[in-house]
């Protein structure tokens, strides 16, 4: 009872992120988009080893395409960038937050609501596979 | 002096006329920017539908905003969204996308070359089309700029409100716009 309690805790970190390995996603959310073409989902990815992780890919379960885009302003203007493979170096995170750094999910299969949950999984070359699960919040600040 | 009263915009300096600019709106009609908009408070923003994370903040926090707002004051604000991405965006898709947000919000479009004119109008910098960046296939992104552009009922526009501006300052705000010029800059 104790060591199944004990992986429990393994999987389940402190602040109600998800643990894998040496990562912990924390802060994960989505808005809930206007039309189904496209949401947006944020999350923070704080890697406590001694060794950098790579975030491969993410996938949906109900969008045909997901991809991360970088967001900078220059001079009052918004230019935005692919983000392929970002790395999260040890001892450091990936943040993901609105106008910065965010997950485009493309062609959605239903319009996601506040209180709904959109799933997806994050695939790290080291980690593996890492579940997360996206709170839909009305648009607006970040929380 | 009562700072807390003071607009938290940031001010045009110099304020700006109102621009003058005709595109279409969704119900395919010529709209007179100017003219449409004369003695309200008008929040002009360019930015398009495909676009995740800007775009849709602003929106959301300005009718969220609105719909806290005692009536008769909300109705002294016109919101007006130019798309800077004509070919995906349709009308009946800018409408849809607007009505999300707010349905009495103005959607407006028209040529690549007639949305630039309006920006450079509003003294903005021109959006730009990028497809090194997107999903592939037709897919882009429009970089474009990040600001609402605020107009005082006097039609003269005052205010730029960046991205990341809250709604908390927004309603703080959109009254003092409103009861311009007697609420002190």
């Amino acid at each position: 009872m104790a060591a199944l309690l004990l992986l429990a805790g393994a999987c389940t970190a402190r602040s109600g992120g998800v643990a894998a390995g040496d990562l912990e996603v924390h802060g994960a959310f989505s808005f809930a988009p206007p039309t189904t073409s496209e949401a947006a989902g944020y999350f923070t990815v704080v890697n406590r080893g001694r060794q950098a992780d790579t975030l491969l890919r993410v996938t949906s379960p109900i969008a045909a395409g997901a991809m991360l885009h970088g967001q900078v302003q220059d001079g009052g203007m918004v230019r935005m960038t692919n983000v392929e493979a970002p790395v999260v170096p040890a001892s450091d995170s990936l943040v993901l937050s609105p106008g910065g750094t965010h997950l485009m999910l493309m062609t959605l299969d239903r319009l996601p609501k506040p209180g709904d949950t959109v799933p997806v999984t994050l695939t790290f070359s080291r980690a593996g596979a890492v579940p997360v699960m996206l709170p839909v919040r009305a648009y607006g600040d970040a929380p | 002096m009562d700072t807390s009263s003071q607009v938290l915009g940031l001010a045009l300096s110099p304020p700006q006329e109102k621009p003058a600019f005709t595109l279409t709106d969704t119900q395919g009609r010529p709209f007179d920017f100017r003219k449409e908009t004369s003695g309200y408070v008008t929040l002009l923003f360019f930015g398009y539908t495909h676009c995740p994370d800007v775009c849709p903040v602003h929106m959301s926090n300005i009718a969220q905003t609105l719909k806290n707002m005692p009536a008769p004051e909300a109705s002294r604000i016109k919101v007006v969204f130019v798309t800077n991405d004509p070919e995906r965006d349709t009308a009946p898709r800018l409408r849809a996308w607007l009505d999300a947000f707010d349905p009495t919000f103005i959607g407006l479009t028209g040529s690549n070359a007639e949305i630039v004119a309006a920006e450079a109008a509003a003294h903005l910098p021109p959006s730009e089309k990028d497809t090194t960046a997107g999903a592939g296939a037709g897919s882009y992104l429009v970089g474009h700029a990040a600001y609402v552009y605020a107009c005082t009922p006097d039609n003269i526009c005052r205010f730029l409100y960046p991205f990341g501006f809250r709604q908390v300052n927004w309603a703080h705000d959109l009254p003092l716009l409103v009861a311009w010029p007697n609420s002190p800059s």
